[in-house]
């Protein structure tokens, strides 16, 4: 085969795995609290932020004498991201949960929205619009066979993306606190019934988004740079990734992932690089007409 | 066949704001002769105009099973809401073997002893049935009371108990209404409960199943479990109760023995004249 056709394929499944693990949070939040969760995508640029900061940040804004080593930074990252979300679950979606209303879902949908905004045009006021740069995980580009080279970043972000969904599936289908998050996502009350706290369990959610949210940020940040809307584009690949998988399915959202980060690849090659973030509405457009429930996802079947 | 007598001590720690460990609780054996196990005093529930339930009040003794009959939009669900935390109640006080239980949460009235199955079976449809079993072992864990073999072991035996062990690993949609119902009834064992609140047990499932419900409610009595079952299927309702409580918009019209209840004039009224 042709060493470019498969540096974008190999290339594709990279931006498969991040998207990957930002669609894992964006399922995990939607089945447990059936909330879509629109400031997913800036939880993505706080990871960015937070990784520049701790690395070239701190130095080049506030002449710190010294920086966080990148991949020291990264699981730092995550944990704030992580406890952001938390803070987001405990100041702005459980007081709407815990009122007793119908469809809290709604309200807690408009306040991620705002939150969206908000936190963009507060990176935008604070820190301004400019591509940041933060330090490299892999510095240079890897020889991998042939004339198959990449960049030992994009290497790095794939290989972690690939633990960090292995730890989450773990989480999920191999410990008593998955199984719970499993119950409260398919029947909410007959999980409480069986002694499962159904607060605690959007707590989990929304820390798991944040870390992995986080995570991709961060791993893409040494690639892609960090501005205030460095979230927008991913977060709405996610959003096509969990439809296509299926909404709620957790391995429809790895597969998903994976498929959509191919496909852009190639048609990038063979049709134009210029469309690359269209085709993914052009999945979103076919799944919806022709497999509304998307690949694993299940019709509507409640017990 | 089932473990003995539910004894669950560990998870009523001092996590629980609203429910109080008392001294020596846990065993039924710690009640005495004239406390009752389970009380509603002056339960008042609304919603909007609509007063689902008002000034309900009764007391149940350990080793009663009640029946809890009454018209449509009577009340009857709302009590066990209101009982299970699901739906708190706006005024009055809900007791469970001393306890002021009326503002705990669901799960963890649920953990103090105080199982629940629905009308409709509220079981996890992409679970195995074995795995739905296990859920509760969630919070078994909390208390640190199992491992998880001695919690698979009491999962088969109590689907073997409900007579759906061939099922246990089929997924919980795929089995039948009748099924889903035993699964769910079996699931809530799992949480070793002292009181059982049952809605409609016997809702649209085959006569043959009724009968085993009806059987294994009588098994749990005598390993000292207590009851309080809402049901339309007055002919089960009848020979399996110790004492029917009657609800009729909201309120309280009849309490007494299964054969007294019959007679009563104003019971007649609420079903026949309503």
């Amino acid at each position: 085969m042709d060493y470019y056709v498969l540096s974008q394929i190999v290339n594709g499944l990279i931006f498969g795995l991040i998207y990957a693990l930002i669609a894992l949070g964006l399922t995990v939040v939607f089945s447990i609290m059936r909330v879509v969760n629109f400031s997913h995508g800036e939880f993505y640029m706080l990871g960015g932020y937070t990784l520049y900061a701790l690395t070239a940040g701190g130095a080049a804004l506030f002449s710190l004498p010294f920086v966080v080593p990148t991949i020291v930074a990264l699981p730092l990252a995550m944990a704030v991201v992580a406890m952001f979300g938390v803070a987001v679950e405990r100041g702005l979606l459980r007081p709407v949960y815990t009122v007793r209303m119908d469809r809290p879902e709604e309200y807690a949908i408009i306040l991620t929205f705002g939150l969206s905004l908000f936190l963009q045009y507060g990176a935008l006021t604070t820190v301004g619009p400019y591509e940041m740069t933060p330090g490299s995980f892999w510095e240079g580009s890897k020889h991998i066979l042939g004339d198959l080279w990449l960049a030992g970043d994009r290497l790095f972000a794939a290989g972690t993306s690939a633990l960090l969904i292995a730890a989450t599936l773990f989480f999920i289908y191999g410990t008593w606190t998955g199984r719970a998050l499993m119950a409260t996502a398919q029947n909410r009350v007959g999980a409480t019934v069986v002694g499962v706290d159904p607060v605690r369990m959007n707590v989990i959610a929304m820390a798991l988004a944040g870390l992995l949210a986080g995570a991709a940020g961060s791993l893409l940040a040494p690639v892609f740079l960090v501005y205030p809307d460095v979230g927008q584009i991913p977060v709405i690949k996610a959003f096509v990734i969990i439809v296509l998988g299926g909404m709620g399915s957790i391995p429809g959202a790895v597969v998903a992932a994976l498929i959509l980060g191919v496909v852009e690849s190639l048609a990038s090659v063979y049709i134009s690089v210029a469309y690359r973030d269209v085709f993914a509405f052009l999945v979103l457009i076919g799944v919806l007409l022709f497999r509304p429930h998307g690949l694993f996802g299940q019709k509507e079947r409640r017990a | 066949m089932a473990t003995g007598l539910p004894i669950r001590s560990a998870s009523l720690g001092a996590g629980s704001p609203c429910i109080r460990p008392r001294a020596n609780h846990g065993t039924g054996g710690s009640l005495t002769e004239h406390q009752p196990v389970f009380e509603v005093a002056d339960g008042s529930v609304a919603f909007g105009g609509n007063q689902a339930l008002d000034s309900v009040s009764f007391a149940m003794e350990k080793g009663q099973l009640v029946g809890l009959i009454g018209p449509n939009g009577s009340g009857k669900t709302t009590l066990l809401n209101a009982t299970s935390g699901i739906y708190p109640l706006d005024s009055g006080s809900i007791r469970f073997e001393g306890r002021p239980i009326e503002k705990a949460p669901p799960h963890e009235i649920a953990r103090a002893g105080v199982a629940r199955t629905f009308q409709i079976a509220r079981i996890f449809p992409r679970m195995t049935a074995l795995e739905n079993m296990l859920t509760p072992g969630f919070t078994a864990r909390d208390g640190a009371t199992e491992d998880r073999v001695t919690l698979i072991r009491r999962a088969k035996e109590h689907l073997d108990f409900v007579d759906i062990a061939d099922f246990a690993h089929e997924q919980a949609a795929d089995l039948s209404g009748g099924q889903r119902m035993l699964l769910q009834f079996a699931r809530a064992l799992m949480l070793k409960p002292r009181l059982m609140l049952l809605d409609e047990p016997f809702g649209g499932i085959h006569p043959l199943l009724v009968e085993r419900i009806l059987g294994r409610i009588r098994d749990l009595r005598r390993q000292g479990i207590d009851f309080i079952v809402v049901s339309h299927d007055l002919p089960a309702i009848m020979g399996l109760a110790t004492r029917i409580v009657v609800l009729a918009n909201g309120r309280l019209i009849a309490d007494g023995t299964p054969d007294a209840v019959r007679e009563d004039a104003g019971v007649i009224e609420a079903y026949l004249g309503g």
